[in-house]
């Protein structure tokens, strides 16, 4: 007969924590809160083992267990009788326990300080709801979360919806914009952001950007940090909920091991990119055959925003944004030849802008503001100087390929994300310059109102 | 250790996450979560349990006494458990409501920081309730990290 837990979910993602209750084999009882009750399936239950304690010792000497679980949405109690029956070290229960922890423990500095020693397996041999709980009458009244619209016909429309958008897009630009606002329409994904690798420097940059008004696009996560940054490395989906009271947990173990005598130095805390009350985060890698080419993140202020649902359909979309990626991404066929300073559409007058490219870092200034560094900076300074000392106005992507002044990597340059982020910034910081798309492989900068360039050695 | 029971009402001091663990006979463990609880320098503990909730636990200590509490703040995760025996459950006193309230409405005040909503944090059942006396034998630094299980030491900062 079924317990039930298959369709009890959401009780594994608790705003309060779960109590764990044991008993030594003298017979002294042991009562516990911890971190994380995972689903393994129909009839068992994890555990997460951070460190050999009381807890541990008593399920190897006695392993009846009891765990009672608040559900986040009714706040109802249920209780389940265990059983432990075998520790994890490895495998894909371990790796999807420990990557949660592991990513708490990055954004509280505590990388390889504290992490999961074991996945606790246990067979659930009861299941109930805590009759009383609530007072009577109560129970869940007004509490219900609304039912999500999911069923094989929605899925399937959101599918072919978001599908049909990817596979019209004829632009990088283009197609993770559509991508992030289908989102946002069928599944109401508010905030979200697309990152791509930059191999040459293990920094994931922020490419696309829904929800956040114009911050967002630029910022970067450093490979393993956080949530996308362990994604990225790990190449697996991960899902955060409750992340307020997780972190929390990370920093009173930090405190903790703070106290220690000769404790390891800890790295300071990395702050969560995008929103900074966010309560759930899915993340989910961009992968094409083997290649990492980025990051898809979501994130939502409501605890229980994602389930397991969206992390399996979304990973359908994150395949196809992948895919659409790599396809936009590839050198396309052009003519070899850079074409003459070719009028583009008539200037409109701005006021004049003043540019510095500091050469110490390939950083540009404008208007004494930063405006953007690295390859897009050095790509950025190449446009101005060529405007203002020949008249160009059209370039091809080919021609910046073949620019050794660039530094672009011969294979998987990401040519054309490093474009998006110089135009978004451009948009952002000084929209009298602008990069706009003539066709694939081809734009134009369009300048309104006269610009000044200076170099400079160190800022 | 008498110096920890004298410490008692200090070191609980804004713990309202609290939860009660027993066992039967067979060494089965169960807990419940109760909803107030007050120490003595004496080295007693009395934690109130809802009768609506709390009958294996009533059960339980009847038959052999044996008794862990723990309690936390779960927006620091500060823990402390103790362990001892049971020497009395009775029916709590309408003046013990007071603690109860208090108790509840510190834990709602936190839970409501943690994302839960108070409307329907209020509904949770905490009264009539029994209140279970212990005497408390053992007491441990439960805060996640390493010294976690690590018995409490006297006149120690928290």
């Amino acid at each position: 007969m079924s317990l039930g837990l298959e369709k009890s979910h959401r009780l594994f993602q608790g705003i309060i924590p779960s109590l764990l209750s044991t008993c030594a084999k003298d017979g002294t009882p042991n009562i516990t809160y911890i971190s994380q009750v995972t689903y393994v399936d129909a009839t068992h239950v994890a555990v997460s083992c951070q460190f050999f304690n009381k807890t541990k010792r008593n399920l190897l000497e006695n392993p009846q267990a009891m765990v009672e679980l608040w559900d986040p949405v009714t706040f109802e109690g249920y209780r389940m009788e265990l059983r432990y029956v075998r520790s994890e070290t490895a495998g894909p229960l371990f790796d999807s326990m420990a990557h949660r922890i592991d990513v708490i423990a990055s954004h509280t500095g505590m990388a390889g300080v504290f992490k999961l020693k074991s996945a606790d397996v246990c067979e659930v041999l009861g299941f109930e709801k805590i009759e009383g709980f609530l007072y009577e009458g109560a129970a869940g009244a007004g509490a219900e979360a609304p039912a999500p619209e999911s069923g094989p016909l929605n899925e399937l429309r959101a599918l072919s919806l978001v599908s049909s958008r990817l596979n019209r897009a004829c632009d990088l630009d283009g197609l993770l914009k559509d991508a992030l606002a289908a989102l946002d329409e069928v599944f109401r994904f508010r905030h979200s952001m697309v990152l791509l690798l930059e191999e040459a420097r293990g920094t994931l940059v922020a490419i696309a950007s829904h929800g956040y008004g114009e911050s967002g696009v630029g910022a970067e996560v450093p490979m393993g940090a956080g949530l996308i940054g362990t994604v990225a490395e790990r190449r697996v989906l991960l899902r955060l909920s409750g992340i307020d009271l997780s972190l929390r947990y990370g920093r009173a173990i930090r405190e903790g091991v703070e106290r220690e005598a000769g404790h390891p130095a800890l790295r300071p805390e990395v702050p969560l990119p995008g929103l900074p009350d966010a309560e759930a985060q899915l993340a989910l890698p961009l992968l094409v055959e083997d290649r990492l080419l980025g990051v898809l993140a979501l994130e939502s202020r409501n605890p229980l925003a994602f389930t397991d649902w969206h992390e399996d359909f979304l990973q359908v979309l994150a395949n196809q944004i992948a895919v659409g990626i790599d396809r936009l991404t590839e050198p396309e066929d052009e003519e070899t030849v850079a074409p003459a300073a070719a009028p583009a559409a008539a200037p409109v007058r701005g006021r004049g802008h003043s540019f510095v490219f500091y050469k110490a870092d390939d950083c540009v200034f404008v208007d004494g503001e930063y405006l953007v560094r690295y390859v897009p900076g050095r790509i950025l300074w190449k446009l101005l100087t060529e405007y203002r000392n020949a008249g160009r106005r059209e370039f091809t992507n080919r021609e910046l390929r073949l620019d050794p002044s660039l530094g672009l990597p011969s294979v998987k340059d990401n040519l054309e994300s490093r474009l998006i982020l110089l135009k978004k910034r451009l948009e952002q910081k000084c929209p009298d310059v602008r990069i706009v798309p003539v066709r694939r492989g081809r734009f134009a900068l369009e300048v309104a109102g006269a610009v000044e360039l200076s170099e400079r050695e160190t800022a | 250790m008498e110096r920890i029971r004298g410490e008692l009402p200090r070191i609980l001091e804004g713990l309202t996450a609290i939860a009660v663990g027993t066992r039967d006979a067979a060494l089965r463990p169960a807990c419940v979560q109760a909803v107030g609880l007050t120490a003595e320098p004496t080295g007693r503990l009395t934690v109130f349990v809802p009768e609506a909730t709390g009958e294996r636990t009533f059960v339980n200590l009847a038959a052999n006494g044996a008794v862990a509490v723990v309690a936390e703040k779960i927006l620091t995760h500060r823990t402390v458990q103790v362990k001892g025996r049971c020497v009395e459950v009775r029916p709590a006193r309408e003046a013990e409501r007071e603690i109860v309230e208090r108790c509840m409405g510190a834990f709602f005040d936190d839970a409501v920081v943690a994302g839960a909503p108070r409307g329907i944090l209020q509904r949770k059942n905490r009264w009539p309730c029994r209140a279970v006396t212990l005497e408390v034998a053992e007491v441990y630094e439960q805060t996640p990290g390493p010294r976690a299980g690590e018995p409490f030491v006297a006149g120690g900062t928290r």
